[in-house]
C-alpha cells in the first residue's frame, strides 16, 4: 500500500491547507499532490487572505466534501513559476478552445484522474474575453463552484 | 350501402366508451404533476396531464407541486401584474430553490449520519448544488450579487454551522420571502397582512364513487386522520358461506337503504309540490280582502262626504301592491324551491330570509294602513257632533279583512319556515355528506406564499373502503380571505383532476363456470360414448389477472386472466365424472372463457369454451362474473 506524501500547511489551524516543500521539487510534487487528493490550487497572494483559506478550509471539512478535497495555495515565486507549465496545460487541456491568460488565472480546480482543470477562478475577469466568467473573482462561492466542477468529472470507477 | 346494425351498435358502445373519460377536469402544466409509485416502490411513473389516469389500487400517489409557478400564480391572483419585476425575480428565486429539499434531503440522510456516502452521492449534491450557484451566477443582479460575495458575508460564513450551500439557500430564502413581503405589502392594514385579502393555496383530496363521496387524507396537506389500513389482497380466495352471507346481507341492506331513500326523496317531493299547488290557504283571504278592499274603495268614492276615507284607501294601495307583488316573488320561489330539492335547501338560507321580508313587508303596511285608519277616526272626535267620520263603519270592514289577511300569511310562513327547518334537520346528515363531497371542511389548511409544502402524498392504503373502479378527486384552489361568506371570498381552482383505482397489479382470483367441453379427437378414443359434440361441464378456475394504466376500457370491460381450470366432463356418459385439468383464459369480466384440457379418467384431450354465467349445474353454483355483484 503506497503511504501518502505529506505536504506542508500554511496554518497549524487550517489542515486541508497546503503548500509545496519548495521549487526544487515542485512540479513532481504537485503531480503527487494533484494524484492524491481533489485540489483547487489558488495562485500567488489576494486580498484578506486569511478570511478566504478559512473558508476554503471550511469547505474541504463540510458535509458533503470529498475526503481528499484540498487545497493547494502556492504564493512562493519559485514554486509559482516552477508548477506553471504543468498547470497550464492542465488549463489547455480541460479548456481546450478557450482565449485566456495564464497570469490572469487566481486558482483552478483539477480533476486528479485526468489531470484536466475543471474550473477557472480569475484575477481580473474583465480581462478574460468570454463575459461568463465576469464574476470569477476569487470567493467562497466561485471556490465551492470550482470544487463541484472537479467533483462532478470524476470517473465513476475512481475509488474515493 | 347496407346497413348493419351490429356495426351501428359497436360504433355506439366504442363512442360511449371513449367519452366516459371526458368529464369536467382542469389541469394546467407546469403547476402539478401527479405520480404513483407502486406498494413496492419498483415503479414509479408521471401520470398524464390529460385523458384517463389509472393508478393501482394499492399505490402512493405523489403531488409534486412546482412552487415557482405556484406563487406566480397566487400572486397574479392576488392583482399583481405578471410584469412586476419582484414577481419575475420572486420567480427566478422560486425557481432556483426548487431543488433545495433534495439537496438538505442528501446532506441530512448521506452526509450526516453514520452512513458511508458513495461517489454517486458526491457528485449527485455537487450536481444539485451547481444548479442553484450557476443560476445564481447567471441571474442575480449586481446588488444581490456583490451582497452574497461581499467580505462581511464571507465573515458569516466563517461562523456558519453547514455547509456553503446551505449558507447560500439561506439566503436566497430569506431574499424570497423579502420579496414575498414586499409582494403583499399593499395588503396591509396597520403593519400586518389584512387577513380576508391574503390568497391562501389549498390542496385536498376526496373519494369518489356511485354512492358519493369523502374526503381523504392528502400528507402534508390536511389534518384529516388517515383510516386505517386495507390492503386489497392479490390473491382473492373464494368466499366462505359465512362470508357470502354477510355479502348478501349487506346487499339486501344496500339495496333497501337505496329503496328507503328514493322513496323519501319522491315523498319529499310530493309533499312540496302538495304543499305548492295548496300554496298559501291565505290566499283565500288575500283574495276576500282585496275583493273588501276595491268594494269599499268604489263605495266611498261615490260620496263626497266619504271620499277622506276613500283617500286613505286610495293611499294605501300603493303598499298594497307591493305586497301583492312580493307575494308573486315568495310564490315563485317556493316553486323554485319543489323544483330543485333538495338541493336549494341543501345551498342556501335565502328561503327564510324571502319569507322574513315578506312577512315583514305585509306586517308594515297593515301597521302603515291601520294607523292611517286610526287618525282618520280621531279626526272624528274633534267634530261638533262627536260622532265618528263618514266611511269609518266601512274602513273598519277593511282594516278586519286585512287583519285577517296579515295574520294568515304570518301564520303560513310560520308553518312553510317550520316545514323546512323539519326537512333540513332531516337531511342534516345528507347535507353534511353533500358538501364533504367536493367542498374543503377547515381541516384542509391554508398556505400562503412561502409556506407551501413542495409534494403531497396520498398512500391509498389508508384511505380506507375502496374498490376498483372508484375515483379520487385532487383538487387544488387558490382562495381570496378565509371566510366564504366574506365580501373579497373569492375561489379560483387550480387543479381538478381524476385518477381512476384499478386493480393493475398482478392477482390471483379463483372462480367457478361452466365449459362446453368438445373432446375432438374422439374418433381415436371408443371410451368416449359421447354423441353431441359438446357436454356441459362444471369447472373452477384459478387465474392470474392484471389491469391496465393506460386503458378504462379495458379495465372495465375486458380484463383477461390466464391460469388453471378443473373440471368433471363425463365422456363416457357412465354417469361417474371424470377429472379433468387444463388452461384457460378468461376475458369480459370473467365473463367468457376458453382453453385446452386432458381428462384424465380417459386419457383424452379436450377443448372448451365457457360462460361464468349465475346457475347452477352439477351442484355447483357458479360465480356471478367480476364486477356484477359489486354493482
Amino acid at each position: 500500500m503506497t503511504v501518502p506524501k505529506s505536504f506542508p500547511l500554511h496554518f497549524p489551524t487550517l489542515t486541508r491547507v497546503n503548500n509545496l516543500d519548495g521549487a526544487a521539487t515542485a512540479a513532481e510534487d504537485l503531480k503527487i499532490y494533484i494524484n492524491q487528493y481533489l485540489p483547487l490550487v489558488i495562485l500567488g497572494d489576494f486580498p484578506d487572505s486569511e478570511t478566504m483559506l478559512t473558508n476554503a478550509d471550511l469547505l474541504c471539512t463540510q458535509a458533503g466534501a470529498l475526503p481528499t478535497q484540498r487545497i493547494l495555495w502556492l504564493n512562493d515565486e519559485g514554486i509559482l513559476a516552477a508548477v506553471m507549465p504543468e498547470l497550464d496545460a492542465a488549463i489547455k487541456s480541460g479548456f481546450p478552445n478557450k482565449v485566456y491568460s495564464y497570469d490572469n488565472i487566481r486558482a483552478l480546480s483539477i480533476e486528479p484522474a485526468s489531470m484536466k482543470a475543471a474550473y477557472l477562478i480569475f484575477k481580473d475577469p474583465s480581462l478574460s474575453p468570454d463575459p461568463k466568467d465576469i464574476r470569477k473573482t476569487l470567493s467562497t462561492f466561485q471556490m465551492q463552484r470550482a470544487f463541484n466542477a472537479a467533483i462532478a468529472l470524476i470517473p465513476d470507477t475512481r475509488d474515493l | 350501402m347496407k346497413k348493419n346494425p351490429l356495426y351501428a351498435a359497436i360504433a355506439v358502445l366504442l363512442s360511449f366508451a371513449v367519452a366516459i373519460p371526458c368529464r369536467a377536469q382542469l389541469t394546467p402544466s407546469g403547476i402539478f404533476t401527479l405520480m404513483e409509485e407502486s406498494t413496492s416502490g419498483k415503479h414509479m411513473d408521471t401520470l398524464p396531464q390529460t385523458g384517463p389516469a389509472i393508478v393501482d389500487i394499492n399505490s402512493i400517489l405523489h403531488i409534486k407541486i412546482d412552487l415557482a409557478a405556484l406563487e406566480d400564480e397566487m400572486f397574479r391572483f392576488q392583482g399583481i401584474s405578471g410584469s412586476d419585476i419582484r414577481l419575475q425575480k420572486l420567480k427566478e428565486f422560486n425557481t432556483l430553490l426548487q431543488n433545495q429539499n433534495e439537496i438538505l434531503k442528501l446532506i441530512n440522510e448521506k452526509f450526516s449520519g453514520s452512513t458511508t456516502p458513495t461517489l454517486a452521492d458526491y457528485k449527485e449534491l455537487a450536481t444539485q448544488s451547481d444548479f442553484i450557484l450557476d443560476g445564481l451566477e447567471t441571474n442575480l443582479d449586481d446588488d444581490l450579487w456583490n451582497e452574497l460575495t461581499s467580505p462581511a458575508m464571507e465573515q458569516q460564513f466563517r461562523t456558519f454551522d453547514g455547509p456553503y450551500i446551505v449558507f447560500v439557500i439561506n439566503f436566497l430564502a430569506e431574499k424570497a420571502q423579502l420579496l414575498r413581503e414586499s409582494l403583499t405589502e399593499q395588503l396591509n392594514v396597520n403593519g400586518e397582512a389584512d387577513s380576508s385579502l391574503l390568497i391562501y393555496f389549498r390542496l385536498g383530496a376526496f373519494i369518489k364513487n356511485k354512492s358519493g363521496g369523502r374526503p381523504v387524507h392528502v400528507e402534508n396537506f390536511d389534518d384529516i386522520s388517515p383510516d386505517s389500513y386495507s390492503e386489497i389482497s392479490s390473491f382473492s380466495a373464494p368466499l366462505s358461506d359465512a362470508e357470502k352471507k354477510a355479502l348478501n346481507d349487506t346487499r339486501l341492506i344496500n339495496d333497501s337503504i337505496q329503496t328507503n331513500t328514493g322513496a323519501a326523496t319522491f315523498s319529499f317531493k310530493k309533499l312540496i309540490k302538495s304543499r305548492v299547488d295548496n300554496l298559501f290557504p291565505s290566499d283565500t283571504s288575500r283574495v276576500k280582502f282585496k275583493t273588501v278592499y276595491r268594494t269599499k274603495l268604489a263605495d266611498l268614492n261615490r260620496s263626497n262626504a266619504t271620499k277622506p276615507a276613500a283617500r286613505i284607501l286610495v293611499e294605501n294601495e300603493l303598499s298594497l301592491t307591493r305586497v301583492d307583488q312580493f307575494y308573486t316573488v315568495a310564490t315563485q320561489t317556493y316553486q323554485q324551491f319543489a323544483g330543485s330539492f333538495p338541493q336549494a335547501l341543501i345551498n342556501g338560507d335565502s328561503l327564510d330570509q324571502t319569507f322574513d321580508r315578506f312577512s315583514k313587508l305585509v306586517n308594515d303596511a297593515f301597521s302603515q294602513f291601520k294607523g292611517d285608519v286610526s287618525l282618520y277616526e280621531q279626526s272624528g272626535s274633534r267634530l261638533s257632533s262627536g260622532e265618528p267620520p263618514p266611511g269609518s263603519p266601512d274602513l273598519d270592514e277593511v282594516v278586519n279583512a286585512y287583519d285577517s289577511y296579515a295574520a294568515s300569511i304570518n301564520q303560513d310562513i310560520s308553518g312553510i319556515k317550520s316545514l323546512f327547518s323539519d326537512i333540513r334537520s332531516i337531511l342534516d346528515p345528507f347535507r353534511k355528506s353533500y358538501l364533504a363531497n367536493e367542498d374543503f371542511s377547515d381541516q384542509v389548511l391554508r398556505f400562503t406564499a412561502g409556506s407551501i409544502p413542495p409534494t403531497g402524498l396520498i398512500e391509498l392504503k389508508y384511505i380506507g373502503e375502496r374498490k376498483a373502479g372508484d375515483e379520487i378527486l385532487v383538487k387544488a384552489v387558490l382562495e381570496r380571505g378565509k371566510k366564504a361568506g366574506n365580501r373579497n371570498f373569492e375561489q379560483k381552482t387550480l387543479l381538478r383532476r381524476y385518477v381512476t383505482m384499478a386493480r393493475v397489479a398482478v392477482h390471483v382470483k379463483m372462480s367457478g363456470s361452466v365449459i362446453l367441453a368438445n373432446p375432438y379427437n374422439r374418433a381415436s378414443n371408443p371410451a368416449i360414448t359421447l354423441q353431441n359434440k359438446f357436454q356441459f361441464s362444471p369447472t373452477y378456475g384459478i387465474f392470474l389477472k392484471w389491469g391496465s394504466r393506460k386503458s378504462k376500457f379495458y379495465n372495465d370491460f375486458v380484463a383477461f386472466g390466464a391460469g388453471l381450470g378443473f373440471s368433471s366432463p363425463d365422456f363416457n356418459l357412465d354417469g361417474t365424472p371424470e377429472f379433468g385439468a387444463g388452461v384457460m383464459l378468461t376475458g369480459f369480466r370473467d365473463l367468457l372463457n376458453a382453453g385446452w384440457g386432458w381428462n384424465f379418467g380417459l386419457d383424452t384431450p379436450y377443448s372448451f369454451i365457457g360462460f361464468n354465467i349465475p346457475f347452477s349445474i352439477g351442484g355447483i353454483q357458479s360465480a356471478s362474473p367480476e364486477g356484477f355483484l359489486e354493482d
